[in-house]
């Protein structure tokens, strides 16, 4: 693709300071600038003859320099990339194809403008790149990722905790287990086992829906849910299904009932 | 002024505990000597590995014990004589080996990520199911119980809901700060994401430079990982610890340092950890160093994996134990897994699902979960093509990891017993994530190759470290 002239590389290796521990090498990787903001870039493996020993496989060579006139450059951009490898020329035009008719069916038509956007400028502009690589990589990721809102969410706790950070620490430290985050009625059975002690427990079956169920084992445990328990904790208006149980404690809606 | 000081306290008193117990694993691993060095690392990448190995062996401590005192008194002798030898092995060192310093943007942003997330860690409460359900309820379960073992309750019939056979790496130490605050509540068992997140924020800041690539992962990491880091939820971590993995993979094969490929294996061994689906994302990542190793060698022969010394199969053998140690203990009490994996239904449901619509209802339901990072890819590949010098080898070993996890979820959602519609709706978002994770991992490696590398491969590289000896 590119061409390394014998004399030049020989001049860089000349010019590398002898090493102690040297590595013997076939091959150096050639760095070279294609413009000054892509400057540094890996090339290639170059073949060199066995009998250099540097102490770095890393050579930099400068090979190229940007024309300043500026309609040059974009001839000459345009002619490098049509010069480019066939191979990678296909292989560029399938999968632009095919990925942005993909995106065009899902509707993605402002990301397709950004992609075409940037392979025009990359083609023609091409000391933009580094500036239109980026405007399109964070303008993707910011309109197309969930950081926008989790940065929302985050500040919003973040207020929220420093506002009154006292409150927050005391809040950290000092709240009682269950707090307003359960469901009604785990609170209410909380409150119950406050003032009752009783040895374990059954629930009925309207107590039975599954995140209620759970938030009743997990916030009175190690207190556990037995089926061999004489006690039961029930809606009120379900009390009269249990006729020869005695209630022992009530709140807003939830009764503890004692059955023989 | 006093419950701050309390909070402080608690957390530095952790990371310390955290950091001697780790350096006991990795001073010999890393330096193959508890009490001198024989590499400068930088301090973030190689401090982080300390706390990591430290919650590890932690776990592995105290399953071995099965009681949290006695597990806290072992573990506290252990760290306190780390701690001790980490202080000798700093002063025995020379200046040149010592570890070296982080600049100021990676000081700054481990600051910030650290500061911004750690409000809605510590000031919101338990809300969430998996959260309330299982992590903080089994943290809960072990605190009043004392102890990781029977005695915490796990064969109760009211708690299978729970799914008592998961892994308790950041519950236990829930469980161990609720003993040492003397308290139980719906935030103080939270303070152990603290001690999980200060890591991954701690290398994921190792790795940034004044690059794109680093600002885009500056802007992925935390803050694509939703709200699963400061909720309760441990795919979070996962998916970070996952991520972090491929990354350190990624900086190895550039700087041929040890600390890197040894921050990259802590970090796949604390996954199986943190989740079960952690077993399947080490398996992935031990995919992406063996061929990442290919990638570097040219082959993949027997001969090309490095032998290991005494230390590594000590760490080795103390990594993977807490792995043992729970499966094992499973199996005494008869824990098992909801999802019956292996078993002759599972087949007959995969063989069902894959002629009944399963397939393409899966993959629509995956499709938008994974959409944001196919189309940042998807550009980065374009880019690629157009920028010359892209490395597209760099980016291989994480696209397989995330191949190879992608395929494992995928095959779990063809055997679940469970109602696929309500399967896929209550956990789709999270297991995508980490493949997620892989492929934001793989863009990363593209753009640092398509931009200008801001420092060359270390020079006093050996011959041994050398791709191309």
């Amino acid at each position: 693709m590119f061409e390394v002239h014998d004399e030049e590389f020989l001049s860089a290796f000349q010019n590398l300071k002898p090493v102690p521990q040297s590595v013997s090498l076939n091959a150096v990787l050639v760095r070279y600038s294609s413009s000054p903001i892509f400057d540094r870039r890996w090339l290639s493996w170059y073949d060199v003859p066995k009998h250099f020993r540097v102490d770095s496989y890393i050579i930099p060579i400068r090979l190229t320099e940007i024309s300043p006139v500026y309609i040059d450059q974009i001839k000459n951009s345009i002619a490098a990339f049509l010069s480019t490898d066939k191979k990678k020329r296909i292989a560029l035009t399938i999968f632009l194809a095919v990925w942005l008719a993909v995106q065009c069916f899902f509707g993605n038509f402002a990301y397709v403008g950004i992609v075409l956007a940037f392979a025009l400028v990359v083609i023609c502009f091409r000391r933009q790149t580094w500036l239109a690589l980026s405007l399109a990589v964070l303008g993707i990721l910011l309109l197309q990722s969930p950081v926008i809102s989790i940065w929302g969410q985050l500040l919003q706790s973040n207020l929220k905790a420093w506002n009154n950070p006292s409150v927050t620490l005391s809040t950290i430290y000092n709240s009682a287990p269950g707090g307003q985050v359960l469901p009604k009625q785990t609170r209410q059975v909380l409150a119950i086992l406050q003032n009752q002690k009783i040895p374990d427990y059954q629930i009925s079956a309207r107590l039975h829906d599954s995140l209620v169920q759970q938030r009743i084992i997990e916030s009175t445990w190690p207190l556990k849910m037995e089926p061999t328990s004489h006690y039961y904790f029930v809606y009120l208006d379900e009390a009269s299904q249990y006729p020869n149980c005695t209630v022992v404690d009530q709140k807003r809606t939830i009764a503890l009932v004692q059955c023989p | 002024l006093f419950n701050a000081l309390k909070l402080l306290l608690i957390i530095l008193v952790g990371l310390a505990y955290f950091t001697g117990l780790g350096w006991m694993l990795v001073g010999p691993v890393l330096h193959r000597s508890l009490i001198t060095r024989k590499y400068a690392a930088p301090i973030l990448r190689e401090a982080t590995l300390w706390m990591a190995a430290g919650i590890v062996l932690n776990y592995a401590i105290n399953l071995l014990v099965l009681s949290l005192r006695a597990g806290f008194i072992i573990g506290g002798l252990l760290a306190a004589a780390g701690l001790v030898c980490l202080v000798i092995s700093h002063r025995r060192t020379p200046p040149d080996l010592r570890l070296t310093r982080a600049t100021p943007e990676q000081w700054i942003s481990f600051t910030v990520i650290c500061l911004v997330y750690l409000a809605p860690i510590l000031a919101e409460p338990l809300f969430d199911w998996d959260a309330r359900s299982i992590w903080f309820f089994h943290a809960k379960m072990m605190y009043l119980a004392g102890s990781l073992g029977p005695d915490a309750g796990w064969n109760h019939y009211s708690v299978q809901f729970s799914h008592v056979d998961y892994p308790n790496l950041i519950p236990l130490i829930g469980a161990q700060v609720g003993l040492i605050a003397g308290n139980w509540n719906e935030y103080i068992p939270k303070i152990s994401l603290v001690f999980a997140f200060v890591p991954a924020a701690a290398w994921l800041s190792s790795l940034l430079r004044k690059s794109l690539s680093s600002a885009v992962l500056l802007l992925v990491f935390p803050f694509c990982l939703l709200q699963y880091i400061w909720d309760g939820y441990m795919d979070g971590f996962l998916v970070f610890y996952f991520s972090l993995a491929l990354l350190m993979l990624a900086s190895y094969r550039e700087s041929q340092h040890r600390v890197d490929l040894v921050g990259c294996l802590f970090s796949l061994a604390m996954l199986p950890y943190l989740k079960n689906e952690g077993a399947l994302a080490l398996l992935a990542g031990l995919a992406a160093v063996l061929a990442s190793t290919a990638l570097q060698r040219g082959r993949l022969t027997l001969r090309s994996i490095p032998r290991p010394n005494r230390w590594t199969i000590v760490a080795a053998v103390a990594l993977i134990s807490p792995l043992v140690l729970w499966k094992t203990h499973n199996a005494l009490w008869h824990l098992a897994n909801d999802l019956e994996i292996g078993s002759t239904s599972s087949v007959t449901r995969i063989l069902s699902r894959l002629g009944d619509g399963s397939v393409g209802f899966i993959l629509q339901n995956i499709q938008p979960q994974l959409q944001p990072v196919l189309l940042l890819l998807g550009f980065i590949v374009v880019a690629g093509f157009l920028l010359p010098g892209t490395r597209w080898t760099d980016a291989l070993p994480a696209v397989l990891a995330g191949v190879i996890y992608f395929l494992g979820i995928f095959t779990i959602y063809l055997l679940t017993p469970h109602d696929l519609v309500w399967h896929l709706g209550s956990s789709i978002d999270r297991t995508m994530l980490s493949v997620s994770g892989c492929l934001y991992a793989a863009c990363w490696c593209l753009l640092r190759s398509i931009e200008a590398p801001s420092d060359a491969p270390s020079p006093q590289l050996d011959a041994s470290a050398n791709p191309l000896s």
